[in-house]
């Protein structure tokens, strides 16, 4: 026994041992910072200040909030923006795997090519995007004029199209991930299961939701948490083509929280606005990991 | 802080200026590079030679990227650091990271030793006491060439660089909104130079369409842009933001006809007015895109780069006015600061010193349509007589107000070209917006 307890405990220092470093790159680099941001978050100052003393505002930072009305537009299309974005790569996503699937010959290569747009960064697929929706150059302002529209589309300058615009470029890069995952749960989905429905005469949209559906769903909600975390705290394409404008017809939490640090120095309330989004991300994903672990996947 | 209203010098110094420059001048084509490299030898070899020598000194000097104003002071860099056995290395950024980076060096350990400084955030930089104030050297004729001091720059211009009564900075840059338009269409079609902004609007609905051309472009993007028009209007109509003990002097009415302009306007303007930055608005125009322009003169040098622009020769300027009689325009400028943790405060004025002075300005003025602050700039009548737009800025400046530069302005500005997008966007009347305008300034600043 005695020897068996000295087994143990050896492998449970080793254990310790390795995971040492990645604690101390946790807490060095995560989670102390997120601390000293929510205790700085509790002071009034300004960029301009980082070496001076500070004013202790309590929890005035937060308070502000409730009376921020650019906050609540800054949320508002943030939420629009995941709800539809993230929406619509959800099912393009389960319908482009599900064609890919029916692919026998060249699957790798059609997969590789739909796989390009994620790999391009988000600054240069925002920079693509710029003149493609550049209203006297760009590709969809050209291809109106074939159809008689020939003063451009302002989609940039739009308040209407604005965010409609950055959704499309979303979808556009982000689809593809969603097909990596689904892709990767369709091909285990036990071949039986489709056998037995096919000779109960089930056809290929009835087997599509009765059956990919279910069986994917730990998937789905995996690419919800991610893209619903990624498309929430959303930042450089917005900073890249309009900083949230015009007027704040694009402004999202994200960028709103840096504008707040560095255009207008108001550090504390953009630290402030830092928590809020980390607390609203939290709660989130903590809903999505619920909901995943009824499925007993973890 | 103390706002520059000495009319009655720049007056005089405008006169002077008004007697010596003369229309554009049709130049032969000279190779722009030789012409420059020449005129840098020149002014390395006579009494416009820096001052000083600081063998094994390294300064950094920071500024925003675009060209063809960051080569060609790189250009100019080097040539300074072959007289004064000194090294200059640029941290270039774009513009709208400059600020923030400034701030987190000069927050932090430092690293910057030269800065250019936008009025819009001197103000801040200079209260949290970022800057090393220049007057020693300014006052020193040791510091300085023969003949140069304090009254070697436009006083008006000089005085924006200086804080609770200490000079920090040194100017240049100068420039100012104008009208831009093609004169082959007006003479075409008959029409007479536009004068005020009614003519303006005027002329803009009666080309607006033809040819696939819009009527006029202009700055909608809310980068600063917005608010130098506004703040042109504003002087147009005899107003400004704030008085000299910085409390707010807004006009409404004067602030609504300026807004309402900005509303008409838009519908003659190309699709995406509000994501125009000033270099936008003048490609729209250089590639006929637009029969008007309204925007800054140094971005108005795309209008005449055969890099750049289809309509080279073909455009006109005139001076933003509201009455007939009486242009004007904001006094658009930069500073050129020095970092208050520089080690090396002595060779980075000596650079200052000598690149704000005209002879090295005149070297920058044709390519980056700037004009210097030092008077001797404008008597330099072959630099003068290159620069197109030189009488609309003249006749502008003579009833200018300067660029906002009070502490406050890094916040007001965005609320302010908000409005104005807002308003073009039909969210807000002309009224409502300027309402807000003077509900934000009073806040800010009190009434």
């Amino acid at each position: 026994m005695r020897a068996s307890q000295r087994r143990r405990a050896r492998s449970h220092r080793l254990a310790y041992a390795f995971l040492t470093p990645a604690v101390v790159v946790l807490l060095g680099l995560i989670v102390g910072p997120l601390v000293y941001s929510a205790l700085l978050s509790l002071y009034r100052w300004q960029l301009t200040q980082i070496n001076s003393s500070k004013s202790y505002a309590g929890v005035a930072n937060y308070r502000a909030m409730l009376h921020d009305g650019l906050l609540g537009t800054a949320v508002r299309n943030s939420v629009i923006f995941v709800v539809v974005a993230v929406s619509i790569e959800l099912v393009l996503g389960i319908l482009i795997a599900t064609a890919l699937t029916e692919i026998t010959r060249g699957r790798h290569l059609a997969t590789s090519l739909i796989l390009l747009p994620m790999i391009v960064t988000p600054v240069v697929a925002a920079l693509i995007w710029q003149y493609i929706y550049n209203p006297q150059f760009g590709t969809i302002s050209q291809a109106l004029t074939l159809f008689g529209h020939q003063n451009g589309i302002d989609v940039l300058g739009s308040a209407q199209l604005v965010l409609p615009g950055f959704m499309l470029i979303d979808i556009w890069q982000w689809t593809p991930f969603a097909i990596l995952v689904f892709l990767a749960g369709m091909l285990s989905v036990p071949e039986e299961l489709y056998e037995a429905a096919r000779v109960d005469g089930a056809g290929k949209a009835r087997i599509l939701w009765s059956i990919t559906i279910p069986v994917l769903m730990p998937q789905i909600l995996v690419v919800l948490l991610f893209r619903t975390m990624d498309v929430y705290r959303i930042f450089d394409t917005i900073y890249v083509l309009t900083k949230g404008g015009p007027g704040a017809a694009s402004e999202t939490v994200g960028l709103y929280a840096y504008q707040e640090g560095f255009t207008y120095f108001n550090t504390g309330y953009s630290m402030a606005l830092g928590v809020f989004i980390l607390v609203t991300v939290f709660i989130i994903s903590s809903a999505y990991i619920r909901l995943l672990r009824r499925r007993r996947v973890f | 802080m103390k706002i520059a209203t000495n009319r009655t010098i720049r007056r005089n110094v405008l006169a002077t200026v008004a007697c010596t420059a003369t229309a554009v001048a049709a130049m032969p084509a000279v190779s722009a590079s030789a012409a420059l490299a020449h005129q840098r030898a020149s002014n390395l070899a006579n009494a416009n030679a820096p001052v000083g020598k600081f063998p094994g000194v390294h300064l950094t000097l920071s500024r925003w990227s675009g060209d063809p104003w960051t080569s060609e002071q790189q250009a100019a860099a080097k040539q300074w650091d072959k007289a004064t056995g000194a090294t200059i290395t640029f941290a270039a950024v774009p513009y709208e990271n400059l600020k923030t980076q400034q701030t987190l060096t000069l927050s932090g350990a430092g690293g910057y030793d030269i800065l250019y400084v936008h009025p819009s955030w001197f103000g801040t930089f200079a209260k949290s006491g970022f800057l090393a104030p220049i007057s020693s050297y300014l006052n020193n004729p040791a510091d300085n060439p023969a003949g140069f001091s304090a009254k070697s720059y436009l006083p008006s211009v000089l005085s924006q660089g200086a804080y609770n009564g200490s000079q920090y900075c040194l100017p240049d840059f100068v420039s100012t909104i104008v009208v831009a338009y093609r004169k082959d269409l007006f003479a075409k079609y008959g029409l007479s130079a536009p004068t005020t902004l009614a003519s303006v609007l005027a002329d803009a609905k009666f080309f607006n369409g033809k040819n696939g051309m819009a009527g006029i472009a202009l700055p909608g993007e809310a980068t600063g842009a917005i608010s130098d028009v506004m703040t042109s209007m504003l002087a147009a109509e005899g107003n400004y933001w704030y008085n000299k003990t910085g409390k707010t002097t807004l006009n409404v009415a004067d602030a609504t006809n300026a807004v309402q302009f900005y509303i008409n306007a838009s519908k003659y303007a190309p699709s995406g007015l509000l994501d125009d930055a000033v270099d936008d608005a003048a490609l729209a125009g250089a590639t006929g895109k637009a029969a008007m322009v309204i925007s800054t003169t140094p971005s108005l040098s795309a209008l005449n780069d055969p890099t750049k622009s289809t309509t080279v020769g073909k455009w006109s300027f005139a001076p933003i006015e509201f009455a007939a009689g009486r242009p004007a325009g904001e006094l658009i400028y930069w500073n050129w600061c020095i970092a208050a943790k520089s080690p090396n405060v002595a060779a980075a004025y000596s650079f200052l010193q000598w690149y704000t002075n005209g002879p090295q300005q005149a070297t920058i003025a044709v390519e980056g349509s700037t004009a210097g602050a030092t008077n001797n700039f404008y008597t330099d009548k072959t630099v003068l007589a290159k620069l197109p737009f030189l009488p609309a800025m003249q006749a502008a400046l003579a009833h200018s107000n300067p660029q906002p530069s009070i502490p406050q302005w890094s916040t007001l500005q965005p609320e302010i070209e908000s409005d104005v997008q807002q308003a073009i966007e039909g969210k807000l009347t002309a009224k409502s917006a300027a309402d807000e305008m003077k509900q934000a300034l009073d806040g800010a600043l009190g009434a």
